[in-house]
């Protein structure tokens, strides 16, 4: 037997922090905002930089003067770029430390194709970014089909292209290619802002990649449960080569970006491991774990520009370069304790 | 291997496991198998020198459940593996419908109507509970996920199957215990409503139900 039901007005429930439902408080919704924002991955990076931003602004008059910002954006993208890339591999468990060289090489092989092969101007900045894509499915194939660590693969690639450009370029650097001057190199790097609007395509683009796609899934999948996902069916060789293609392809852009803004060839481009370092340390430092499973394109975003903040405030208030790796250094490691407090934050489901 | 109500005949002859028991020996013929969903004929799997299945033979009809005993290392998991199509076997036939099969992959053999729930489970710790079970199947429109279906479908099946454990299927599977783990890859498999159901010891991590 049931007793009657009646219909009354419900009187507004208060929840454990003392606010009624229904009619939410504002100190209630910051703090539900607050702890939704510090579980994001990007959440740590984010505050370090705008805490950066806040101190350098002060600290020097002209941090925030616009010549400056473009400064920033120039140093900023190239290595967000090589970032994206990275932060694929390493979500599916891999890596590739012969992007650096494939950024240096892929400006010179647009010159050879432009400048001793008579290919069209656009023609052979594609055909330098197809060629460094080869170098991708060269690492791929290597790592998955003949099971050498990646780490080790491109090591290897790492000196064999270093070897490629040494030989061919005689160590001199070239000039960017006579008709490339002009609207494509400005379109592609050396206008003030142009690195940097391709570097936001390319974050966006790959942001929904990894998180809105099946290959974003997979990425994630491959990462996080090699055998499941075998077992699930998903072509994991496919994933990982695919992912080597993409980093190649997004190290000779931001090489070739990079050429244009310089207005040189060099065969030094990027410092040779610079470029893969700055690349890795934005990853880690954005929240992408090692380990592989998961990790943030836009919080790669966010490392790199921690890193061109940091080396650029440097300079304006006249620290000594030389500290700039020991902070370097630090901030990693501390961002890698931040990230795994956070992990164990998120896994507990923020309680 | 769906819930049976009809336990018809069934041949299983595993020389790999040489228990006590003679085998249910029933040599299949071709020709006899046009009530049988599903036929393994003489099939046989090496890795290397190691020889981990020999002349395996089974049959299963509709409705039927086949459980397949045998000491750690028999060659039970292999066995399962060849019949879902992530191993290749070296020689023997297998049957669906009496209609001779090659199992290219997993895949095909998912299209085909044959799905597994892994002994190891085959669940991303970093993808939500809705990720899981639409893991390899997910549903795309313009190539994006569409989130917000598998979340509504996989919260639709779960309560359909009477799994009430598992509460929000946004949640990162690393955040449930083993039991819910288990309940999750069992529903995803049943959710594909496969023909032939293979089952690779998966109820281990549930706790049986205490009567009062």
């Amino acid at each position: 037997m049931t007793a009657p039901q009646i219909n009354r007005p419900s009187a507004p429930v208060r929840d454990s922090d003392g606010g009624a439902e229904g009619s939410p408080t504002w100190p209630r919704i910051l703090g539900r905002l607050g702890r939704a924002f510090l579980l994001r991955r990007e959440a740590s990076v984010l505050v370090v930089l705008i805490g950066l931003m806040v101190y350098f602004r002060f600290a020097s008059d002209v941090f925030l003067d616009r010549a400056n910002l473009v400064n920033i954006a120039q140093a900023s993208a190239p290595g967000a770029i090589v970032a994206v890339g990275i932060v694929l591999l390493l979500v599916s468990g891999e890596i590739d430390l012969s992007v650096g060289m494939v950024f240096a090489l892929a400006p010179f092989l647009m010159h050879y194709a432009d400048d001793l092969w008579g290919v069209p101007p656009i023609l052979s900045i594609l055909l330098a970014i197809g060629l460094s894509a080869l170098v991708g499915l060269f690492n791929g194939l290597v790592v998955c089909v003949l099971k050498v660590p990646s780490f080790v693969t491109t090591l290897g690639t790492f000196y064999v292209l270093q070897g490629i450009v040494l030989t061919t370029s005689n160590a001199y650097p070239a000039e960017i290619p006579v008709d490339m001057e002009g609207r494509i190199r400005s379109w592609f790097g050396a206008a003030d802002w142009a690195t940097l609007i391709w570097c936001l395509g390319i974050v966006a683009f790959f942001h929904v990649v990894l998180t809105r796609t099946r290959w974003g899934i997979y990425t994630v999948s491959v990462g996080g449960n090699l055998l499941g996902a075998t077992e699930a069916g998903i072509r994991v060789n496919r994933i990982k080569i695919g992912n080597f293609m993409i980093t190649s392809v997004l190290g000779a852009m931001a090489g070739i970006m990079e050429a244009f803004r310089v207005h040189t060839i060099d065969p030094n481009l990027g410092g040779g491991t610079g470029v893969t370092f700055t690349a890795i340390s934005a990853a880690v430092i954005g929240g992408t774990a090692l380990a592989g499973g998961s990790g943030t394109v836009i919080g790669a975003l966010l490392g790199a520009v921690v890193l061109a903040v940091l080396q650029n405030g440097f300079n304006l208030i006249g620290i000594s370069a030389n500290p700039f790796f020991l902070i370097l250094g630090a901030a990693i490691l501390i961002s890698m304790i931040i990230n795994q407090y956070l992990a164990r934050l998120r896994r507990s489901g923020g309680t | 291997m769906s819930p049976a109500t009809d336990p018809t005949p069934t041949s299983a002859d595993v020389p790999g496991g040489d228990g006590a028991a003679p085998p249910i020996t029933d040599p299949l013929e071709p020709g006899l198998s046009t009530d049988n969903v599903f036929e393994v004929q003489h099939l046989a799997k090496r890795f290397g020198a190691v020889v981990a299945l020999r002349d395996v033979n089974l049959r299963l009809g509709r409705g039927e459940v086949l459980g397949l005993l045998g000491d750690n290392g028999a060659g039970k998991s292999t066995l399962v593996k060849a019949l879902c199509g992530f191993h290749r076997p070296d020689s023997g036939r297998i049957l669906l419908d009496g209609e001779p099969i090659t199992l290219r992959s997993v895949d095909h053999a998912r299209s085909l109507g044959i799905d597994i729930v892994y002994q190891d489970l085959a669940l991303v710790n970093q993808l939500s509970v809705y990720h899981n079970m639409f893991l390899n199947r997910e549903p795309v429109r313009l190539r994006l996920l569409r989130n917000r279906t598998m979340r509504r479908l996989a919260d639709e099946h779960l309560k359909s199957l009477g799994i009430s454990t598992v509460g929000d299927v946004g949640v990162e599977v690393a955040k449930l215990s083993g039991g819910q783990l288990q309940a999750i890859a069992v529903a995803r498999a049943v959710f594909s409503d496969s023909k032939v159901l293979l089952l690779d010891e998966p109820w281990p991590p549930w706790a049986p139900r205490k009567e009062p």
